[in-house]
């Protein structure tokens, strides 16, 4: 017999759990102003329209907070799908008169879709389409098949809608410019 | 007027919009504001896609392909007189982007042939199939190892091959491995996004190994190894790109590189040396709710939910060690015969009864079951002549054209509807679970094939392909009662048998009050409409406290506090909530507030610890010190089970009177993040769950009773806490020079002391762990995962509460066995680079092992294990 004590005390056990990190720099937005020369027009309006592109950027800051940020679309700037998308338009009235009932349209483009709620009126009334810019309204509604055969109306969702529409009641003196924003994400 | 109108336009019909609605209910943001009508479940209108809808097709490509642009134009008109029908337009420069590649891989096992069938033996020539897709946006070209770079068990690989769907071979890989683009395969220069490849490992056991030992191969080297979620789709960053992975290589690099990197995935197999491959029936049962019809009122008593169930008998099977066979019927009493039959059986739901049977298909024969619902199926009484509907306990299908249902075989629908008539007439939920029984054709042992709906596994099979038991089927009457429990089984949430976790899984649908859209989301950080296991109120946020070292497994502690970022969210598209309020609830009082009329999602009042702080902070603009944060502190009180509210802060100013966190308004579409902090009291133990729901509510009077008050628009999240999460023990095991087993596994160091220990008996030990918090089902939870895990297993350490010393009285002896990850033997303790890696022979010096287990998901656990012989 031999006297010797078995033990089964535990060896050390490192564990380790990972931790988020930050990733990536934020990247400011870069707000592009329209680059056109301005072209005089002899009494007349003369709206330029100068669109540009922002791709949101969500990083997490060293305190594990999430910090969106903008990065302008131009260069080789790619996107993928899931990315949402910054869109300005600035118009401008370059001519020498007034603008009257300015409407600015614009699509939802191919391989997106709108984000609910991210344009901007900046004094327009804004208003939708669903139906490839035939019709627009501010909240527009979809039919639904209930199942038991009753057909309810209810907010469109956001892959149905087509167009973002701004109607400027006021005119647009010279010189002076509007801004239209609005997000899409990439299908 | 003058529009442009450049997007493609949508024909707008009937069928259209209920594709929307589909759209619009399976993405909780979108729904839709609640109504006072009666909600149909997110269920059943998942399933008004009909053939929309392929739930069962998981791979999916990674949306908008590569490439393909996206370009936009403005277009603007106005007028130069407000009064002229003249208008004019403008139109803006063009933005066109270019959708970037973004790389993807799945591997997943694929098939096992012995091509001299019988047992794996010396010598037999093994086949391992994998299937390796492209789920990127872009066609890719893919490394694939040769025999030099597999990852092997106890298995000599001679070969890798591409083959096709019909296994005619198309390739062989060099051994060293090599792109498939220079395989020079007619039309597989690369792999398109979707498209699948089949690989092949050929191979042979290797010699000397022992009865019941693994043989088996990993293609790739990913992560764990372990087919588990981890080995799919990883950057191909974290080890540079190796010999021995599956990795993608940009087909196209003229239009750049994935913006995601290059991808990596592997997948494995075995099967048990000297193990035949096991014939086996592989029933697959399934279900979902088709319809629902809302009954002659609005209540939600009188409705009709119609169940699809259907039966696949497979052809092919999910793990190596199982070969397809036909199903043929159990014992199942019919007309007071009880012979053999194969039995599709569904226990009517709670609240319901049986209102119609809508569809047999061909060769199968309905029967009916009045036995309450305490006896399992299989013992029930069943009969073919109906008996009043309402008395029916179980509805069953029972096959009637031959002796077996032979394998390939898909059977549907066995169409049924049951009637709400028990539910309050506000609404509630509606549980259902089928099964199906048999048994494998010619199997002399009997045993009973079982498979419970929910999932995309046949037998109960787990989600990584392992079978229930080592059979490859695990009934327990018992046990397996048909009766549908979402707590304890988890559910089917999006009602297309894609559930996940053992067994099988809920198929559940809220009807009346219950079924309504949410109004306010609560959530883990950034996803405020998570889904918990049951319903988007236990969404979950699992955290650990640190646990400070040498503490011994039973002593206990005081954690420093731990702080949880939650977000809430008005899911609306127009309007603001009011007075949006947050706070802690106990566990029963959840039960309580949220829309299901389940117990237990919540844990137990009991898991909370007497004296548990918990502070909801909120700061408006999250910049601290400013004077606008909110906070309150609350203190569970273990006599009363409720958390009390002690102080509060505006500003960092104490109220005069203490009051809820109210954030005010909450605008349509806005989220906003706050912090719950909870401070456990000393005293408690390690490994402890401690869960916390956190209730947000638009408070309906902030001012006389502020506070949770009934409100019925709220959302609950979990934030639980775990003091510690892996679990560890280790146990001993003596046996006799002879390997008759002196002291079975025990973890009691007394019963070691008491036994008499000679010259050359083993010493076996075992190392047990587990990550014992909550699992990861739902979706957009927070679990608790272990990336690194090492066991260390030093002979002459001390340790806590004692020391290891079996080095110093005992040599190694080889049956070292590790479930997951290397084991590396050290000659001396202290040793930094280990003698070898493989099980060196006996007495070979070995004072230190060490198992790099890698990484340990929520719910895994696993064992490491060497052997000793006492000198």
């Amino acid at each position: 017999m031999m006297k010797r004590r078995l033990s089964i005390g535990f060896g050390v056990l490192a564990v380790a759990v990972a931790v988020p990190f930050a990733t990536g720099t934020p990247v400011f937005a870069n707000l592009q102003k329209a680059g056109e020369a301005l072209i005089k027009q002899i009494l007349q309006p003369d709206v330029k329209l100068a669109l540009s592109a922002e791709k949101q950027v969500v990083t997490t800051n060293p305190e594990g907070k999430k910090v969106v940020t903008w990065e302008a679309l131009e260069g080789d700037v790619t996107v993928q799908p899931g990315d949402v998308l910054r869109y300005t338009l600035l118009s401008e009235n370059a001519g020498d008169k007034p603008a009257a009932e300015l409407k600015i349209n614009q699509p939802v483009p191919n391989q997106t879709a709108y984000v609910l709620d991210s344009a901007r009126a900046n004094g327009a009334e804004l208003t939708y389409s669903i139906d490839g810019g035939k019709t627009y309204s501010a909240q527009p509604m979809v039919e639904v098949t209930q199942p038991d055969g009753t057909v309810m109306m209810e907010p469109a969702p956001a892959e149905a809608y087509t167009h973002v529409q701004w109607d400027y009641s006021d005119s647009l003196k010279p010189m002076a410019a509007v801004q239209a924003v609005y997000e899409v994400a990439v299908k | 007027m003058n529009h442009l109108c450049q997007t493609v336009l949508l024909l707008i019909t009937p069928h259209y919009f209920r594709i929307l609605k589909i759209i619009a209910m399976s993405d909780d943001k979108l729904q839709p504001q609640r109504s006072s009508r009666k909600v149909g479940p997110l269920a059943i209108a998942a399933l008004l896609a009909g053939s929309l809808a392929q739930p069962l097709l998981p791979v999916l490509a990674l949306g908008t392909a590569a490439g393909e642009q996206i370009s936009n134009t403005a277009t603007a008109t106005y007028k130069e007189d407000p009064n002229s029908q003249t208008t004019i337009d403008a139109t803006s420069n063009t933005i066109t982007v270019t959708v970037a590649e973004v790389a993807g891989l799945l591997a997943t096992p694929s098939g096992f042939v012995d091509v001299n069938g019988g047992t794996v033996d010396n010598g037999d020539t093994l086949e391992f199939t994998f299937d390796i897709t492209n789920i990127g946006n872009s066609p890719t070209d893919l490394f694939i190892p040769g025999t030099n770079n597999l990852n092997t068990e106890n298995f000599v690989p001679s070969s890798v091959q591409i083959v096709d769907a019909s296994g005619t071979v198309l390739a062989t890989l060099p051994a060293g491995g090599a792109p498939l683009s220079s395989l020079s395969i007619p039309g597989l220069a690369d792999l398109d996004p979707d498209q699948i490849l089949k690989v092949k490992v050929t191979g042979t056991p290797a010699a000397g190994t022992p009865i019941g030992a693994n043989v088996g191969v990993t293609l790739g080297n990913t992560g764990p190894n372990n087919n588990s979620p981890s080995t799919q789709n990883q950057p191909d960053t974290t080890d540079g790109a190796n010999a021995a992975d599956i990795r993608t290589i940009d087909a196209n690099a003229a239009n750049g590189s994935p913006v995601n990197g290059e991808r990596e995935a592997s997948a494995s197999n075995s099967i048990p040396f000297a193990s035949s491959v096991r014939p086996i029936a592989l029933a697959k049962v399934t279900k979902i709710a088709s319809n629902l019809n809302p009954g002659a009122t609005v209540a939600a008593n009188d409705d009709l939910i119609t169940y699809d169930l259907g039966l696949t008998v497979e052809n092919t099977s999910p793990n190596a060690g199982f070969r397809p066979n036909n199903l043929e019927g159990t014992p199942i009493n019919v007309n007071g015969s009880n012979t053999p039959r194969v039995l599709v059986s569904d226990a009517i739901p709670v609240g319901t009864t049986l209102s119609s049977v809508d569809n047999v298909p061909n060769n199968w024969q309905v029967v009916y079951t009045t036995t309450p619902t305490s006896t399992p199926a299989t013992t029930a009484t069943w009969v073919t002549t109906p008996p009043p509907l309402t008395s029916v306990t179980r509805i069953g299908f029972v096959y009637s054209g031959g002796i077996f249902v032979s394998r390939g075989t898909t059977t549907s629908p066995f169409q049924f509807t049951v009637l709400t008539s028990g539910l309050q007439a506000t609404g509630g939920q509606v549980n259902n679970i089928a099964q199906v029984f048999g048994e494998s054709s010619g199997d002399p042992s009997n045993e009973v094939i079982y498979d419970e709906s929910g999932d995309s596994q046949p037998n109960n099979f787990n989600d990584n392909q392992t079978p229930p038991d080592a059979s490859g089927t695990n009934y327990d009457p018992s046990t397996d009662t048909g009766i549908a429990n979402p707590v304890t089984q988890g559910t089917d949430t999006g009602n297309d048998n894609t559930g996940s976790g053992p067994d099988g899984e809920v198929n559940v649908i809220r009807l009346g009050e219950v079924a309504g859209s949410d109004d306010i989301f609560n959530g883990p950080n950034g996803v405020p409409s998570a889904g918990g296991p049951t319903d988007d109120n236990d969404d979950f946020t699992n955290r650990s406290t640190d646990v400070p070292s040498g503490l011994g497994a039973t002593d206990t502690f005081n954690p420093a506090p731990s702080t949880f970022t939650n977000t809430i969210q008005n899911p609306a598209s127009r309007g603001f909530l009011a007075d949006v309020t947050i706070q802690p609830l106990s566990p029963t009082q959840a039960e309580g507030v949220d829309e299901s009329t389940l117990a237990g999602q919540y844990g137990a009042d009991g898991d909370i610890p007497d004296g548990t702080v918990v502070i909801i902070a909120y700061d408006p603009d999250g910049n601290p010190g400013n004077g606008d944060e909110l906070t309150a502190t609350y203190t569970w009180n273990s006599a009363n089970n409720t958390f009390e509210l002690n102080t509060s802060t505006t500003g960092g100013v104490q109220d005069n009177v203490a009051k809820p966190v109210n954030i005010g308004d909450l605008p349509a579409g806005r989220a906003v993040d706050y912090t719950v902090t909870i401070d456990l009291p000393e005293g408690v133990a390690q490994n402890d769950e401690i869960p916390v729901p956190i209730v947000a509510f638009p408070d309906d009077d902030p001012v006389a009773s502020p506070g949770y008050t009934g409100e019925t628009t709220n959302n609950i999240t979990i934030n639980r806490l775990y003091t510690g999460f892996m679990q560890v023990t280790k146990e001993v095991q003596l046996l006799d020079a002879n390997g008759v087993i002196i002291l079975p596994w025990t973890s009691d160091p007394d019963l070691l002391a008491g036994t008499g220990v000679k010259a050359d008996y083993r010493v076996e030990y075992r190392i047990n762990y587990r990550n014992i918090s909550t699992p990861l089902v739902g979706n957009g939870n927070s679990g608790l995962t272990v990336m690194d895990f090492n066991i260390i297993e030093d002979g002459s350490a001390a340790v806590v509460n004692g020391s290891n010393n079996w080095a110093s009285f005992t040599d190694h002896q080889q049956n070292t066995s590790a479930d997951q990850g290397t084991v590396k033997f050290f000659t001396n303790s202290e040793d930094d680079q280990p003698l070898t890696t493989s099980d060196p022979v006996d007495k070979t010096k070995v004072e230190r092992y060490e198992n790099e287990v890698g990484q340990v998901d929520p719910g895994q656990s696993g064992q490491f294990q060497f052997r000793r012989i006492i000198k």
